[in-house]
């Protein structure tokens, strides 16, 4: 066939020009780190990509829900275990209260503990987390769990309902809050009444008048009421206790979650790097052999432009 | 022996025009369209048989029969094909590449703006109460919506320029049929074979290559060269015959043909002009996309929000709204006029867009649609058409505004901007007491038609016995509803919500039902707007239909990329098979040239020989 010697310099340059465009995208590649420029040069990769970073995305927001969890947990743990230490002490005082012993004097050292004590046990009851929401109010989080009275001293619950849980994974969630009623209430073997009624009810029987000396059936009604008082707060110890075990199964759940989160981290960024990162060796190697065979199409262009039959032909 | 002298002279004049021919040849090795030449050259017949033939007397030398251009129809065909596959290509991906580039967005596209939404809104539920949350929810919530407003925007924008590249396209269309055609007219009237006929054919090819490459195109060559001009193939529309060339016209992204004005997109399959209108096909399957999940976003999100109460229990209503109206200032204004312009939900505005302007005598805006209908006056805010128009800042007589109307992903903005009036919560609350001995439990739905109770903010359910159970009043201890019997799940109808009990309640429980004005701790709605992620939305959730709307343009893109490669490819072949034919290869014009000049030499001897011999003659007889 014969060739045109237009056409050829036109398919030489044709040439010369695609293998400029590989070297292009090759150099591209290695000084971006990216294998794809636009999603069109890859578009199941580009597809599976987008994929794995959206995935990507609500883990980074799992793994802030097991912070907040964590947080939030880890202080109603340690207010728990708070109320554990003050309800020790007040057992301590009910023993101490229904000996024989016991002055009237010692009475009021134990009624002015007593108060102390409430007032701490509500303090540590109107927990916050770091955003400043209420941990056992429930869904009224945004006021105190628990408010005293000033005068009379009583003990009231304000919150409402239950927290909300907290996502940590595509189905699932941890309970981050628990409501007064679910973790104070319902005492085992105090009448089903709460761990607040059962310091009020100890502080009630420290207030009650000394019986007159000989008044039998007072003494003997008082020392009934302190023998209560002994046996409601040990079982509000458990109570509480209870609480803190179900809390600190949940932190145990958190820490599950997180290493499952992390090493689902680890496999996403791996997988993301190989669909996304550019392959070096094998650029490198393309992008060589590009340039040798560009540097070869030019040297032999101009070797072969520059022999004609008109340069033979001489007068 | 003048007849040798006849014949070496018919032979210089033959090789001349022969050596002619190599150097125009050669003169026009690069020229674009150039067809080589050759000259055909004939013996001349002694005339054997006729009234003067002279048997046994060899011809009477050689004869300039005429210029021939090297051509091939079906080849020259072949290439221009290839010639609009190449350039439709290119151009298509020209086009869709900018399509991918808007929705790529720089990696700040829809899709994880939405995947952002929704985890923010995941943020919001597990701290409700949370200012922090609050805030970054509607940050996401308005990020999103800028990305759709965004990429609406931007696609009408590449709308326009494609809109605008066919209307340039078939410009140069009806430039170039029209150059034909006078071609036609100066080739009916050139004698064939000559240099001015192979000139004129080598233009008109040159401008029918040209054609090519804006639109694909049928060409049939009649009598002297006349050539008849198709659209796509012999089937299609006639552009150019030998009566003249028809316009095209272009409405929109349609292509018209001639006065009658027939529509003729779908036969224009080829060049830029095909490579534009796929690229207006594939914008509208975008855009209408687009569009579509802006839209269905705003609505299932707008919905689950409808459904809750915000920071102090006032109902959500919508936190996106779905049309706005793009300001734009004249360039003449003067004054110093800040305006603003809100849409209400549901408000049908005018598909021409809204004028607004300032009289400076009666010191008053006025508002009206485009052509100046229905036109309201005022300062301050104007309302037409659930359009509210904010006026500020001091204006200058005459100073004007338009106000277009956008809808879909383009028309997309969040209309809550105050972070506690983000509406996360139920409506209403329950829960037990805390003096509760039972295992009794409460729950509490939203019944905006329940009125079993007499309308109220708190309410106590307050257990008379295991068996019985009343509603109280919690603050004064009224009685709202007398005793009744306890059945667990049974469905209760109270003032605005309906509630259930379950479980063993102890005699004395209580159990509290409000609303959650200033609670702060309930995700009620925001769970239901989070429960729209995973729901299909029409085909599919709306950040799946999002990822296969863009998947749709790269693949697409990428198809008609390794397309273009082939179609280079091909075109090179073809090219190169034409020019196998029609080019010039200089080594050839060397041979020929080499070749030429020696019979040309020797023709000239033969001139010197046959005065040699007469002369001889001339000598004997003197």
């Amino acid at each position: 066939m014969r060739i045109g010697t237009s056409s050829f310099n036109d398919s030489q340059l044709n040439a010369m020009a695609r293998l400029c465009g590989q070297i292009a995208a090759g150099q591209g590649a290695i000084s971006t780190g990216k294998s794809r420029v636009s999603a069109s040069d890859d578009p199941a990769a580009a597809a599976r990509s987008a994929d794995l970073a959206r995935t990507q995305a609500n883990n980074t927001r799992y793994a802030s829900g097991l912070d907040l969890a964590e947080q939030r947990l880890g202080i109603a743990d340690k207010s728990l275990e708070g109320m554990t230490n003050q309800l020790i002490r007040l057992k301590e005082l009910a023993l101490q209260s229904s000996s024989e012993t016991a002055s009237p004097a010692d009475h009021h050292i134990f009624l002015t503990e007593a108060l102390q004590i409430q007032k701490v046990m509500v303090s540590l009851g109107n927990a916050q987390d770091a955003g400043g929401a209420y941990l056992f109010a429930g869904a009224r989080s945004a006021a105190p769990a628990f408010a005293q009275d000033a005068t009379t001293g009583a003990v009231t619950y304000q919150g409402l309902g239950e927290g909300v849980p907290v996502a940590v994974g595509a189905s699932a969630s941890i309970r981050t809050t628990d409501s007064a009623p679910a973790l104070f209430g319902n005492v085992a073997g105090a009448g089903g009444r709460s761990v607040f009624a059962v310091v009020q009810d100890f502080i009630t029987a420290l207030q009650a008048p000394e019986p007159a000396p000989g008044d039998t059936a007072a003494i003997a009604a008082r020392r009934t009421a302190f023998s209560t008082a002994v046996d409601g707060v040990g079982a509000a110890t458990d109570r509480i206790a209870a609480g803190r075990a179900d809390i600190g199964a949940r932190l145990n759940r958190v820490d599950s979650e997180r290493s499952r989160l992390t090493a689902e981290g680890e496999g996403l960024t791996q997988a993301r790097s190989t669909l996304d990162d550019a392959d070096y060796a094998a650029t490198i190697i393309s992008l060589q052999r590009a340039s040798t065979i560009l540097q070869a199409t030019q040297r032999s262009f101009s070797q072969l432009s520059s022999l004609s039959l008109f340069n033979e032909i001489h007068g | 022996m003048s007849d040798l002298i006849g014949i070496a002279a018919s032979g210089v004049r033959g090789y001349r025009a022969a050596l002619d021919a190599v150097g125009e040849n050669v003169a026009n090795a690069s020229t674009t369209g150039y067809a080589r030449r050759t000259v055909a050259l004939v013996g001349v017949d002694p005339g054997n048989g006729g009234p003067f033939a002279r048997p046994g007397v060899t011809g009477l030398g050689v004869d300039v029969a005429g210029l021939k251009r090297a051509h091939d129809g079906f080849l020259a065909a072949d290439a221009r094909g290839a010639q609009a596959d190449n350039a439709r290509l290119s151009a298509q991906t020209t086009w869709l590449g900018q399509i991918e580039t808007t929705l790529a967005a720089g990696g700040q596209d829809i899709g994880a703006g939405l995947s952002a939404f929704y985890n923010a809104a995941k943020g919001l539920a597990a701290e409700p109460g949370s200012a922090v949350a609050r805030g970054q929810f509607l940050s996401a919530a308005d990020s999103v919506a800028s990305r759709f407003r965004a990429a609406g925007a931007s696609l009408v924008r590449t709308a326009a320029a494609i809109t605008k590249e066919v209307a340039t396209g078939v410009g140069t269309v009806n430039g170039l049929t029209t150059q034909i055609a006078t071609l036609n007219a100066h080739l009916r009237r050139t004698q064939p074979d000559s240099a001015s006929s192979a000139s004129l054919a080598d233009e008109r090819d040159r401008v029918l290559d040209e054609l090519a490459r804006s639109v694909a195109i049928d060409v049939s060559e009649g009598d002297r060269g006349v050539v008849t001009v198709r659209l796509g193939d012999r089937f299609g529309a006639t552009l150019v015959d030998g009566g003249g060339a028809a316009q095209l016209s272009a409405s929109g992204d349609s292509v018209l043909v001639g006065r009658a004005r027939a529509d003729v997109s779908a036969q224009i399959g080829g060049g830029t002009l095909g490579g534009a209108l796929a690229g207006a096909r594939r914008l509208t399957t975008t855009e209408a996309a687009l569009d579509g999940i802006a839209n269905d976003f705003a609505t299932t999100i707008n919905a689950a929000h409808a459904t809750g109460v915000d920071l102090a229990g006032a109902p959500g209503g919508a936190l996106f709204a779905t049309q706005t109206a793009i300001i734009a200032a004249s360039p003449a204004n003067i004054g110093a006029a800040t305006v603003t312009a809100s849409v209400a939900d549901g408000g049908t505005l005018a598909p021409g867009g809204y004028a607004l302007r300032y009289d400076g005598a009666s010191a008053a805006w006025t508002l009206a649609h485009a052509d100046g209908s229905n036109p309201v006056s005022g300062t301050g805010t104007l309302t037409l058409d659930g359009l509210t128009v904010g006026l500020a800042g001091a204006p200058a007589d005459a100073d004007n505004f338009t106000l277009s109307p956008a809808a879909g992903a383009a028309g997309l903005s969040i209309r809550i901007t105050d972070p506690n009036k983000v509406a996360a919560a139920d409506p209403w609350i329950a829960g037990p007491g805390l003096a509760n001995a039972g295992t009794g439990t409460i729950a509490v739905t939203t019944d905006s038609s329940a009125t079993g109770l007499p309308p109220g903010t708190a309410f106590r359910v307050h257990m008379i016995d295991v068996a019985n159970f009343e509603v109280l009043d919690p603050a004064s201890g009224s009685t709202l509803a007398a005793a009744q019997p306890y059945t667990a799940g049974a469905s209760i109808v109270g003032a605005g919500f309906r509630f259930t009990l379950g479980g063993a309640p102890a005699a004395g429980d209580t159990f509290d039902i409000s609303v959650s004005a200033g609670a702060g701790g309930d995700s009620g709605a925001v769970d239901r707007l989070i429960a729209t992620r995973g729901a299909p939305v029409g085909t599919a959730t709306l950040e799946d239909r999002w990822a296969a709307t863009t998947n749709a343009v790269s693949t697409a893109l990428s198809d008609v990329r390794s397309a273009a490669n082939a179609a280079t490819n091909a075109l090179d072949t073809a090219n190169a098979a034409r020019d196998g034919v029609t080019g010039v290869s200089l080594d050839t014009e060397a041979t020929d040239l080499v070749r030429f000049q020696q019979a040309y030499q020797a023709s000239a001897k033969v001139i010197q020989t046959a005065r040699d011999v007469f002369n001889q003659l001339l000598q004997i007889g003197g």
